[in-house]
C-alpha cells in the first residue's frame, strides 16, 4: 500500500509536466504564438518614421501599433490564411508600453515614439524590429503576429 | 568687457559657419496599412474595356484598392482587337514627412518599392516605370476617379530589365520629385508605366499579353517590404547668443 502511494505521488507530476511540454511544442509547431494555442486578437506594428544622425545611427522611431485577425482570403485563385488588420491602436489601447513619449502625425493621430535611451545605440532597421517585437510582445491581450518576428532574418543583425 | 564677450561669440558663430553649420541625416518615412489613418497606398485602374492608348489612359477610373499585400505599380494588358488593350494600372503612394522642420534643406530623396515581380510579355522595346506626383481625393481612402490623378512629370524611371523582384527598386528623385516632398503635409507619388505616361506603346502589340511591375504594399504582414521614402537633408543649427 505504502509503496503504491510513492508511486502515484512521482507518476502524476511527471505526467502533468510532460503534457505541458507538449503542449508547449504542438502550440508552436504550429505557428501560433504562445498563448495557451488560442489567440482572439493579433498585434503588429509598422514604421511611420525612422530618422537617423549624419553617422547613420537611429535616434527616432515613431512606430504605429495595430489589432487584427487572420481570415481566409483567395489570392491569386489560392485560398490563403492572411492578417488583416481591424483597428489602429490608440495610447488607451497601449498601456502596457508604459508611458512614452507620442509623435503627432498631420491628421492629429499620435504615434509612439523610440529613442537611444529605449533602444540604445543601433543603426540597422533590424536592430530596431528586435527592440520592437520585445515591445509588442509585452501585450497580454493580443499574440504577436508570427510574420513579424519570421521575415526578420536574425543572422543580418550586426 | 561686454563688448569682448560679444566679440568671442560673434568669432565662435563664425568658425561654425565655416566648419560646416548644417549636418547631414535621413529620415525614412512609410505609408501606414489599412484601416489607414494617414497615409494610403494602393492601386487605381481602368479595367475590362477594349480600347486604344489614348483612349484607356484618358478614360474614366473603374476600380480601386489599397488592402491587398502587394499591388501594382503599373500594368497593361492587351485586348484581343489589334492595337487596343482592356487593363491600365497605375499605383498611388502616400508618405506624411511632416516631422521635418519647416526650414530643413532636403539634398536627395529616394522613393522604394519592394518588387514582388516584373514581367513583360511584349516583344520590342521594353516598358520601364516612372514614379510622378499623384493627387488622389483623400489621403487615407482611394476612389475609382483617383485613376485621373496622376501627373506626367517624370521624377525618376527604372527600366523593366533592372526592376527587381524580392527586393527594393530604388528610384533616386529629381529636383522636382525633391520638390514634391512637403514639409508641412502630405507627400503624393503615383507610379506609371512609361507607355502610359508618354502615351506611346513602344512594345510589340499581341494579343492578350501583360506587361507589369507588382510591388508590395504596406499593408503587407511585417516590416521588411513596405514602401518608403528616404529622404536626406540638413537642417540649420541655431546658435543663440545670450546676454551677459
Amino acid at each position: 500500500m505504502m509503496i503504491k502511494f510513492h508511486k502515484n505521488l512521482i507518476l502524476i507530476p511527471l505526467c502533468v509536466v510532460v503534457f505541458m511540454i507538449s503542449a508547449f511544442f504542438l502550440t508552436n509547431l504550429g505557428g501560433l504564438p504562445n498563448t495557451g494555442g488560442i489567440a482572439d486578437k493579433y498585434t503588429d506594428y509598422k514604421f511611420w518614421y525612422i530618422r537617423r544622425n549624419d553617422a547613420g545611427f537611429i535616434i527616432e522611431a515613431a512606430v504605429r501599433f495595430y489589432e487584427g485577425n487572420y481570415e481566409t482570403k483567395v489570392i491569386d485563385g489560392v485560398s490563403k490564411n492572411v492578417y488583416v488588420r481591424s483597428k489602429r491602436l490608440d495610447i488607451p489601447d497601449l498601456g502596457y508600453l508604459g508611458d512614452q513619449e507620442v509623435r503627432i502625425e498631420t491628421n492629429g493621430n499620435k504615434t509612439i515614439l523610440y529613442k537611444p535611451d529605449d533602444f540604445g545605440a543601433i543603426k540597422t532597421d533590424n536592430e530596431l524590429r528586435l527592440f520592437l517585437n520585445k515591445q509588442i510582445d509585452k501585450d497580454r491581450g493580443r499574440a504577436t503576429i508570427p510574420e513579424q518576428s519570421e521575415l526578420l532574418d536574425i543572422s543580418k543583425v550586426k | 568687457m561686454r563688448k569682448i564677450t560679444l566679440k568671442i561669440l560673434i568669432v565662435f558663430a563664425g568658425l561654425l559657419l565655416f566648419f560646416n553649420v548644417t549636418s547631414a541625416a535621413t529620415l525614412t518615412v512609410y505609408p501606414d496599412p489599412d484601416p489607414e489613418t494617414a497615409t494610403v497606398d494602393g492601386t487605381v485602374g481602368r479595367t475590362s474595356v477594349n480600347q486604344t492608348l489614348t483612349n484607356i489612359r484618358a478614360g474614366a477610373g473603374t476600380g480601386n484598392q489599397s488592402i491587398n499585400t502587394n499591388g501594382y505599380a503599373g500594368i497593361i494588358q492587351s485586348s484581343t482587337t489589334s492595337n487596343q488593350f482592356q487593363s491600365l494600372q497605375r499605383g498611388i503612394w502616400l508618405f506624411d514627412a511632416s516631422s521635418l522642420a519647416d526650414d530643413t534643406t532636403i539634398t536627395a530623396v529616394t522613393f522604394s518599392l519592394y518588387g514582388k515581380e516584373a514581367i513583360n510579355q511584349f516583344a520590342g522595346t521594353a516598358f520601364e516605370i516612372d514614379v510622378v506626383d499623384s493627387t488622389p481625393a483623400s489621403n487615407t481612402n482611394l476612389v475609382d476617379a483617383d485613376y485621373g490623378q496622376l501627373g506626367s512629370t517624370v521624377f525618376s524611371s527604372i527600366a523593366f530589365a533592372s526592376l527587381a523582384a524580392e527586393a527594393y527598386n530604388d528610384f533616386a528623385l529629381d529636383a522636382s520629385g525633391i520638390a514634391n516632398v512637403s514639409l508641412t503635409g502630405v507627400s503624393k507619388f503615383g507610379t506609371r508605366l512609361n507607355w502610359d505616361t508618354d502615351n506611346s506603346f513602344t512594345g510589340t502589340w499581341s494579343s492578350s499579353k501583360s506587361a507589369l511591375f507588382d510591388a508590395y504594399q504596406a499593408d503587407n504582414a511585417g516590416t521588411t517590404k513596405d514602401p518608403k521614402l528616404t529622404i536626406t537633408y540638413t537642417a540649420a543649427r541655431r546658435i543663440i547668443l545670450l546676454p551677459d
